[in-house]
């Protein structure tokens, strides 16, 4: 059952894109950092030293546009394109207000066990990096308590958008500051008896603040970072449900204050 | 507690740090009784593994007396003496099930930094890099065992500390590179080096039925225990063509199966030896191979060259070359310790074997660094030294 399923197939499709289009970000990653540093390094040289001021300093601008927006007209002319970006698993939303990411893994239990321990949400927090506790109200929602890497919380409300018994479950986020807009999680049977192959997607949202974060797009950190997020995800998914708990070499922050207090 | 901290290249130190504690549901803390220097602790020694922090305590192959358990570990109780493997593995995944315990998908906290480097992560080890999982060592006074209820073994009365300890680590690693043999009676074994993982390759390829062991080393006490405690016929790579030298030693046709017992610190008296040694040194390549590159070559057509000494980058000089035209079999990884522990406890109970020939010394905790650089340039004909905390 590895085969993808219609829906999977329409993703994919969806990424095909037009390489002459003006929009197409088509400079790798590394190239991207490389660019943004020298661009920067060139105009600044080009403004300290007057006499080339204009030449410099315009070499040094095409080359910040280059690297931040990851935009080349020369490999829009060229017809290439560098960006290496694994397409399945890290996708821009159509209308460019963040990334799907989507990983799968395969946990040794049944699909039923699997769909039961996340259907119940409440249960799933030690999953969830940053989320502190999330409770349910009525039947078909539930309130999530995030504490943000700074350390700041937020609140967000969660519905359930799709429910197949033993097979899907989907959901949509509500709040403020949403970092999440939802997500969905597949569980289909792995082949011989390695059990269940669970696929998770999440939708990101382009933080709305103007920061560092989103002034390099979707191919850098922002893609990164959910990316690395949902792989943890679906890491501690294994752990607890394979181990029956999730492996530390070290205790966490807060159980080392819980003793200091005992 | 007292413990062995890992300070830099070739600095380690007894210090104070926090006594372990119970994380999870399924750990015990384990009082450490005996504890002993593995080879592959001179590669973090010398600085040869990545992703080792100051302040780490080191060590994996350890002993000793469970003095706490986590709820849901019932097969252990306060008091019992317990004999516990160096490879941490959840028992539960596809590879535990399947018996390659030394790749557990669910023992690594830190599985994104080695799926970085290896592509996927292999098990947690204790005292073995962040890379391997960031867990606390056992050349300490007490260790915090994970997943307690699967892999540590109880130690029968009438077996010593030291008899039982070599079940830890070298024992198993040696029967896992003699177990990838597929030994058949008349066969010829030549394992390189002569370090306790060495010798006991060659005590488990005799168990396996190998007709003759050769071993292959260039200190002459070490040959000498080879052949006085494991029946093996020794070869002094020293001023001798060993490929040659092994091919006359079996009629012609080279060892049907080659173990290599050294890893990525070998010593090479040839100029490709000298070439990997400068490489090294300024970290141009992370593994030195003369070892492994004489297995390959000496191994008869058609055989098995079982790597059990330790790489952790890349190689440089690989004769993939003769390894494909003679079609040997190459087979390798962390030995799988949690498949062997309990058949080769019941052996060392029945008296068959006693590791204990590979103690040359005992010390206590504080003399740590002395042991370290006695075990490191072999002086003193050390062979391994057992610390009792």
């Amino acid at each position: 059952m590895t085969v993808a399923s219609e829906q999977d197939q329409r993703d994919t499709l969806q990424l095909k894109y037009d390489p002459r289009s003006w929009q197409q970000v088509n400079v790798g990653r590394e190239e991207r950092l490389l660019s943004t540093i020298a661009g920067a390094a060139l105009t600044l040289c080009g403004l300290w030293r007057r006499k080339t001021v204009g030449l410099t300093t315009a070499l040094g601008g095409l080359l910040l546009y280059r690297g931040l927006t990851g935009r080349s007209v020369l490999y829009r002319l060229l017809d290439l394109n560098t960006v290496k970006e694994s397409p399945s698993t890290v996708m821009p939303l159509p209308d460019g207000s963040g990334v799907r990411v989507k990983r799968a893994v395969t946990i040794l239990r049944p699909a039923d066990e699997l769909y039961h321990f996340w259907r119940d949400f409440a249960g799933t927090v030690p999953v969830h990096p940053f989320v502190e506790q999330i409770t349910p109200i009525g039947d078909k929602s539930w309130h999530w308590l995030v504490r943000l890497p700074g350390g700041e919380f937020v609140e967000w409300d969660s519905v359930l958008t799709e429910d197949i018994p033993e097979r899907l479950i989907a959901w949509r986020f509500m709040g403020e500051r949403l970092e999440s807009v939802g997500g969905r999680i597949r569980f289909d049977p792995a082949p011989a008896d390695q059990g269940t192959i669970v696929t998770l997607e999440v939708e990101f949202k382009r933080p709305d603040k103007l920061s560092l974060l989103n002034i390099i797009p979707s191919g850098m950190i922002l893609s990164r970072v959910p990316e690395q997020l949902v792989r943890e995800e679906l890491r501690r998914l294994k752990a607890l449900m394979e181990a029956g708990e999730l492996p530390q070499a070290q205790p966490r922050e807060s159980e080392k204050e819980a003793r200091r207090n005992a | 507690m007292r413990a062995v901290c890992w300070n830099g290249i070739t600095n380690v130190q007894i210090e104070r740090v926090p006594d372990p504690q119970i994380i999870n549901p399924r750990d015990a803390i384990v009082k450490v009784t005996a504890t002993t220097i593995c080879g592959s602790d001179l590669h973090l020694y010398d600085g040869y593994i990545p992703t080792m922090q100051k302040g780490d305590v080191i060590g994996h192959e350890f002993m000793g007396e469970v003095v706490e358990v986590g709820k849901e570990v019932k097969t252990l109780r306060k008091g019992d003496r317990v004999v516990v493997p160096s490879v941490i593995a959840c028992g539960k995944c596809y590879y535990c099930r399947n018996n390659l315990w030394s790749l557990c998908d669910n023992s690594n906290p830190n599985a994104w930094m080695a799926e970085a480097m290896y592509g996927f992560a292999p098990a947690g080890i204790y005292g073995y890099s962040h890379l391997y999982g960031g867990y606390g060592g056992s050349h300490a006074e007490y260790v915090r065992v994970p997943f307690a209820d699967i892999g540590p073994v109880k130690v029968p009365d009438g077996v010593s500390d030291e008899q039982a300890l070599f079940i830890s680590d070298a024992f198993p690693t040696g029967y896992t590179g003699a177990d990838y043999c597929d030994i058949k009676p008349g066969d010829t074994v030549a394992v390189w080096g002569c370090g306790a993982v060495g010798l006991f390759a060659m005590i488990s390829a005799r168990m396996l039925g190998a007709e003759q062991v050769i071993a292959i080393d260039r200190f002459p006490e070490r040959l000498r225990v080879a052949r006085d405690y494991c029946h093996a016929v020794p070869l002094n790579y020293e001023g001798t063509d060993v490929v040659e030298e092994l091919k006359q030693m079996t009629g012609g046709r080279g060892p049907d199966a080659c173990i290599d017992a050294v890893g990525m610190e070998a010593h090479g008296p040839s100029l490709l030896g000298l070439y990997d040694k400068v490489r090294q040194t300024v970290r141009l390549t992370t593994d030195r191979a003369t070892a492994v590159r004489q297995a390959i070559q000496a191994c008869r057509k058609g055989g098995v060259v079982s790597i059990m000494g330790v790489y952790g980058g890349f190689l440089d000089k690989f004769p993939l070359g003769a390894a494909f035209t003679k079609g040997l079999t190459l087979r390798m990884s962390q030995m799988h310790a949690q498949r062997y522990t309990h058949m080769l406890m019941e052996r060392v109970a029945k008296g068959e074997v006693d590791p204990t020939f590979v103690v040359t010394h005992r010390m206590s905790l504080d003399e740590a660094a002395q042991g370290f650089e006695l075990f490191k340039h072999k002086e003193d004909e050390c062979l391994r030294v057992v610390f009792r905390p």
